[in-house]
């Protein structure tokens, strides 16, 4: 089989595994415990909750563990949102944890929700952003690699935008597709709170992180016992925080000079099947190297996908957040301008153990279906 | 080492951990994608979720994983709250509850709930009129925990809910430390939320559920992805989920015996120590008790210092609540019950399990009759 979903979630890695495994012996103690057994927890929880910070330039005090990033996203927007009802700004293309939130703000508690155009590869458009915020914006949201098409928006020059037109404003970033695959250094980002999660990155599920500016100004989700600077109740897992960090160093640490795995496959594809197209923006700079969108007219995605699943090959046609809702097209596309009318949207995405033989069989057997089914149809 | 602190956090099961070893390998799919990794992650989530419903006699469809009991019990207040009938604004709960409980209803508070903290007797039994009391037409929900985690108290849920079903209330019930440790069936306690964990039954951290009753429209607290059936957002933690599933599967097996097993241990600890420790007092004495637990109340001794002791010794125990631990506040528990802040700050809680031996329990009581006296003679000289 081969495994292409990894914006999905990833296979643990396999030295991972066996650390976790010794960890849900050694590690079990509440953290929060006194004796011997919880201060041994709470040390190697903490010194998981550096590492981590590391990775992004952060202080550890500014990491919370949540219990993925869609938790982390959720705190970030809702616990960001006063009494008032005020205006959330969010691209047109974020997760449904992040757009979802903004929803229920709107519905429950009566905030306007501005939705922020992207074009047609999938990127924020400055002016569009610029028009779209003022003094009564206090939350912003934009991702910094999209989960489906694997556009990079310019999120330094958003927040330099939003600095000058609403200082007020808390600016919440996705980082989960980016986080220890690229460069991403908070400081420079410019955000108030960053989220990330482990399962992207070849570690476990079940654990994810929050990286706040100031903790002090966040309002907590699920309270407690006052873990987590009284932001995040739950007795936290040590076996799960310590692969979250030996993943992200993992990930960081991996050779990102060699040519994408996503680039390769796109060209292998496009030699053997010549009407693929690649959507959202050119590999280089704004374009995640682990995320290959690319679009086939004439034939159905849900069709295309099927076949390939029974030819052994794992990809998606969008969010698997979404699954329940498959019948409709994906909002990030419709954002960009695509409709469904067009033919097949499928997303491969790589990890760090794709080898380039798994590409080019995909590739051949990519060929392979796509002719199957062009006899059909 | 001999750990004495199960209601802090348990060692995993060794089937647990090899079901989890297996599943890292096998299972890495995620269970919202629809190819074969995918599917078969659905599939090993949906097999957890039936062994839980199993351990409380629910439907599997009314399971929904959380990432462990303190997210179960905000979902439920919370997500209750959201759903609440018009003139429906007070809350019922005790004055015992864990603080993932008490919290959430304090933010709840906040919100404009009228809350009423029902108090404890002193033997540690709620207070009933007090409760018959708060009950009417405006109570949205009511939030009783089965067993106290301190003192092992259990509370009489099948009756308290059967008066808050008949105002019109939800009721919920905290069953995190009795969940796999007592029988338990849903249907008979006749309520319609009830958290668990995985954690205190030699299960994982990272996940617990919620038993959402059918008959109820619960609001979610988490937005985005519709998983567990739109009230939980969030990639499922397969992981975690699969052993907790296991963990329910052992627990429900080990209810015919090891309750009696560890109420005859924790019986014999306390016997021992009564007849050899002047001074000394069992919280919660007179009523019927979780066995897993025993809290304590030295005279004349600060507790920390006795855990101190005890933790030199090898011995791992606490002064309360594990989640409360961190602060030197006296239990709010045994505040409740009225004891004084003196008393509170000399207590210990010994809570057993699994690998607790009658050996372990002789030793401790060696231990604590030999230190008792020169922690107390400590005291006299300060």
């Amino acid at each position: 089989m081969l495994y292409l979903d990894h914006a999905a979630t990833t296979p643990i890695d396999p030295e991972i595994r066996l650390g976790m495994m010794q960890r849900f012996e050694s590690d079990f103690a509440n953290p929060s415990s006194k004796h011997a057994l919880g201060r041994k927890a709470r040390q190697a929880l903490e010194s998981a909750r550096a590492r981590i910070a590391a990775v992004i330039g952060a202080q550890a005090a500014q990491i919370l563990f949540t219990g993925g990033g869609t938790e982390a996203l959720g705190m970030a927007v809702l616990g960001s949102a006063g009494d008032q009802a005020a205006r959330i700004a969010i691209s047109a293309v974020e997760h449904s944890a992040v757009s979802e939130a903004a929803y229920w703000l709107r519905e429950r508690l009566g905030w306007q929700v501005d939705v922020l155009p992207v074009d047609e590869q999938g990127r924020v458009k400055l002016p569009e952003l610029i028009a779209a915020v003022n003094a009564q914006t206090r939350i912003v949201a934009v991702m910094l690699v999209n989960n489906e098409v694997g556009s990079i928006n310019d999120i330094a020059a958003i927040a330099g935008v939003l600095r000058r037109k609403c200082p007020r404003a808390k600016f919440v970033v996705d980082a989960v597709q980016a986080f220890a695959k690229m460069p991403v250094d908070v400081d420079a980002l410019g955000a108030d709170m960053v989220a990330f999660t482990s399962h992207k990155i070849h570690g476990p599920k079940g654990i994810g992180g929050l990286w706040v500016k100031r903790p002090t100004t966040l309002r907590p989700v699920f309270l407690g016992g006052g873990q987590e600077a009284g932001l995040r109740g739950g007795t936290q897992s040590v076996p799960l925080a310590w692969a979250f960090a030996e993943a992200a160093e993992r990930q960081q640490n991996t050779d990102k000079t060699q040519p994408g795995h996503a680039e390769r496959l796109f060209s292998l594809i496009q030699e053997l099947v010549p009407e693929v197209q690649l959507v959202g923006c050119p590999f280089g700079s704004q374009r995640a190297p682990h995320i290959l969108s690319l679009h086939l007219p004439g034939l159905p995605s849900g069709t295309l996908l099927n076949a390939l699943d029974q030819a052994g090959v794992c990809c998606s046609a969008g969010s698997a957040c979404t699954r329940s809702a498959k019948q409709n097209f994906s909002k990030v596309l419709s954002a960009m301008g695509r409709r469904p009318e067009e033919g097949a949207f499928l997303r491969f995405s790589m990890g760090r153990t794709t080898t380039d033989l798994e590409i080019e069989i995909a590739a051949q057997r990519f060929a392979q279906c796509v002719a199957d089914l062009n006899e059909v149809f | 080492m001999i750990y004495l602190d199960h209601h802090a956090s348990t060692p995993l099961a060794p089937e647990v951990i090899a079901v989890m070893g297996k599943a890292m390998q096998e299972l890495f799919g995620n269970p919202g994608s629809v190819h074969a990794p995918g599917r078969a992650a659905r599939a090993a989530v949906d097999q957890a979720r039936r062994r839980v419903a199993a351990l409380i006699n629910s439907r599997e469809r009314e399971i929904v994983f959380t990432s462990g009991g303190t997210e179960a019990s905000n979902l439920a207040l919370r997500g209750a709250w959201r759903a609440r009938r018009a003139g429906r604004n007070r809350i019922i709960t005790s004055s015992v509850e864990h603080p993932a409980v008490l919290s959430a209803c304090h933010a709840l508070e906040a919100d404009g709930a009228e809350l009423v903290l029902v108090p404890v007797l002193p033997g540690g039994e709620l207070d009933q009129n007090a409760f018959s009391d708060a009950l009417d037409e405006t109570v949205a929900v009511v939030s009783i925990m089965h067993a106290n985690n301190e003192t092992g108290v259990i509370f009489p849920v099948e009756e308290l809910a059967k008066q808050a079903r008949r105002c019109g209330a939800w009721m919920h019930v905290d069953a995190v430390q009795t969940g796999g440790r007592l029988p338990l069936d849903v249907n008979r306690l006749g309520v319609d939320l009830l958290s668990l964990s995985s954690h205190k039954i030699r299960g994982p951290k990272g996940a617990g559920a919620l038993f959402v009753s059918r008959e109820i429209d619960l609001q979610p607290i988490t937005f985005g992805g519709k998983q567990e059936a739109g009230l939980r957002a969030g990639t499922e933690n397969t992981l975690s989920i699969v052993g907790f599933g296991r963990a329910a599967e052992l627990a429900r097996e080990g209810l015919s015996s090891e309750p009696q097993r560890l109420a005859a241990l924790r019986d014999g600890f306390e016997a021992q120590l009564l007849e050899s420790l002047a001074g000394l007092r069992v919280h919660g004495a007179l009523q019927e008790r979780l066995p897993s637990v025993t809290n304590l109340g030295f005279d004349g001794i600060e507790g920390e210092a006795a855990l101190l002791m005890l933790d030199m010794a090898g011995v791992c125990a606490s002064s309360g609540s594990a989640c409360a631990s961190g602060s030197l506040e006296p239990s709010h528990v045994l505040l409740a019950m009225g004891y004084s802040a003196e008393q509170a700050h000399g207590s210990i809680r010994f809570s057993f399990g699994h690998g607790t031996r009658a050996e372990q329990l002789e030793r401790v009581v060696e231990l604590l009759i030999e230190k008792v006296p020169q922690l107390r003679a400590l005291m006299l000289t300060i």
